[in-house]
């Protein structure tokens, strides 16, 4: 049941709430992204079809599956890095963001990777990525990722994101931010009841002083990505909203490729900036996969 | 500066001889060594000003005293790539039993070797006289099991 106390505070934001409830209660389907540096969509597909895994394409998306057969993560495609089970939600953020070939990228809070060798896989291993991870114990897992896939063009670092240093500039920023993790409710049934206001709140604050370093460390002309997976528009229009007053960060529209919400400019007593209209909102009953947030920001070319 | 070019064509050679890998190959690749017996293979340098916890790449070889000795994960990179000293075991009983360390008969050349089944490369192992060992590290011996019992 989602909780009256927690999650029901977004009654009037979330279209067709009911859908949302019935969608936050059933089992979060499993999904694949291919892993292009290591084999292509189509050979992936085969060989797991031969091996009895039934494989639905997602239709806005080449490189990803849904696998309808259990234990998908013990085959030797998994073990040789030819796929990354992941959220189709959580595939979103690097869509958005668009690396390319050859340029410098940051990502700052990396781990467990899904998205860093997702980015990677778009650079196809050419130009820097940054794999950013200030929490000791998540790099493990991160830096067994990236050898797991092959990513031969990340670096992993681990400052806290809001004093990562001002020494270089990146044509894109990755800032999938620290957050209430509300989104991931189906798979973390604990969070049916939404998270408490001081989590939020404290979140929130972490978030802003990540946000400003995060855009102030792009080159002119450079794109900042900023994703939660969390409902809460503190984290998300209210962060976005924070940059923008801070500084003279240009939010573009983002386009998706399957039906999203717009951000939303007030709630509550909250009043956010107009422009944060131009975000996106996720929900699972819309993707039938978690919930999220992304935002896409420039910063002038001088 | 380090000489990356005579580094470059050594590791090239290597690959070249033992396991019939083109040079081109490895063209993309930047090769750096690290801690005088290490060599990583990158795609990019960390730009400057930043500390890393790990650099970008992976470790491809170590130099020991009777020459280079490679990595199980860049074997695992060059796949199809890799024409010569390939030990093929296609039953996965053999496999199993390369992988609980115990040695199995196969006619290869003395020298490190691909482990290859059924087409996919899977790590690094050593023959002497006749016999094959993995060299597979521990860890992902027993992740690879766990992938063999539901084919087995």
């Amino acid at each position: 049941m989602i909780g009256e106390r927690g999650l029901a505070r977004y009654r009037t934001i979330i279209p067709r709430w009911r859908e949302f409830v019935d969608a936050c209660t059933r089992p979060l389907p499993v999904t694949i992204r291919v892993n292009t540096l290591r084999a292509s969509p189509r050979d992936v597909r085969d060989r797991l079809t031969r091996k009895g895994f039934s494989l639905i394409p997602i239709a806005w998306s080449e490189d990803l599956f849904r696998v309808e057969t259990p234990r998908v993560s013990k085959t030797i495609e998994h073990w040789l890095g030819m796929f990354y089970i992941q959220e189709a939600v959580q595939t979103l953020p690097v869509r958005v963001l668009s690396p390319q070939p050859g340029e410098t990228i940051l990502d700052m809070a990396a781990a467990p990777g899904g998205k860093c060798t997702h980015i990677a896989s778009c650079m196809r291993n050419r130009g820097a990525l940054i794999a950013n991870e200030p929490v000791g114990k998540r790099q493990p897992s991160l830096m067994a990722n990236i050898n797991r896939l092959g990513v031969l063009n990340t670096t992993v670092t681990s400052y806290r994101g809001e004093s990562f240093p001002m020494h270089a500039r990146f044509d894109r920023v990755l800032l999938d931010a620290p957050c209430s993790a509300e989104g991931t409710l189906r798979k973390e049934s604990t969070l049916r009841d939404g998270a408490t206001r001081s989590a939020i709140a404290r979140l929130s604050r972490l978030q802003q002083r990540l946000i400003l370093r995060a855009y102030d460390l792009l080159k002119p002309g450079g794109t900042l990505v900023y994703s939660t997976c969390t409902f809460a528009p503190e984290e998300n229009e209210g962060t976005v909203s924070h940059l923008l007053s801070k500084r003279d960060a240009l939010l573009d529209q983002i386009t998706l490729p399957f039906p999203a919400e717009r951000g939303i400019i007030a709630w509550n007593d909250e009043e956010y900036a107009p422009e944060v209209a131009r975000c996106a909102r996720i929900y699972p009953h819309q993707i039938d996969s978690g919930g999220g947030f992304i935002a896409r920001l420039r910063k002038p070319a001088r | 500066m380090p000489d990356y070019e005579n580094l470059h064509d050594e590791v090239a050679s290597f690959f070249s001889s033992r396991f019939g890998v083109a040079r081109e190959v490895l063209d993309q690749l930047t090769f750096v060594e690290r801690g005088g017996k290490e060599i990583w293979a990158t795609s990019a340098l960390t730009p400057t000003g930043i500390a890393s916890n790990r650099p970008a790449g992976v470790r491809i070889l170590r130099r020991m005293p009777h020459g280079f000795k490679p990595t199980t994960v860049f074997l695992c990179l060059l796949a199809e790539h890799i024409g010569t000293s390939r030990v093929e075991v296609d039953d996965v009983q053999l496999l199993k039993q390369l992988l609980l360390g115990r040695p199995i008969q196969y006619e290869i050349d003395d020298g490190y070797a691909a482990v290859s089944y059924r087409g996919d490369i899977l790590g690094c192992a050593v023959a002497k006289g006749g016999a094959v060992r993995a060299l597979i590290p521990t860890q992902k011996r027993r992740e690879l099991l766990g992938c063999l019992d539901p084919e087995s």
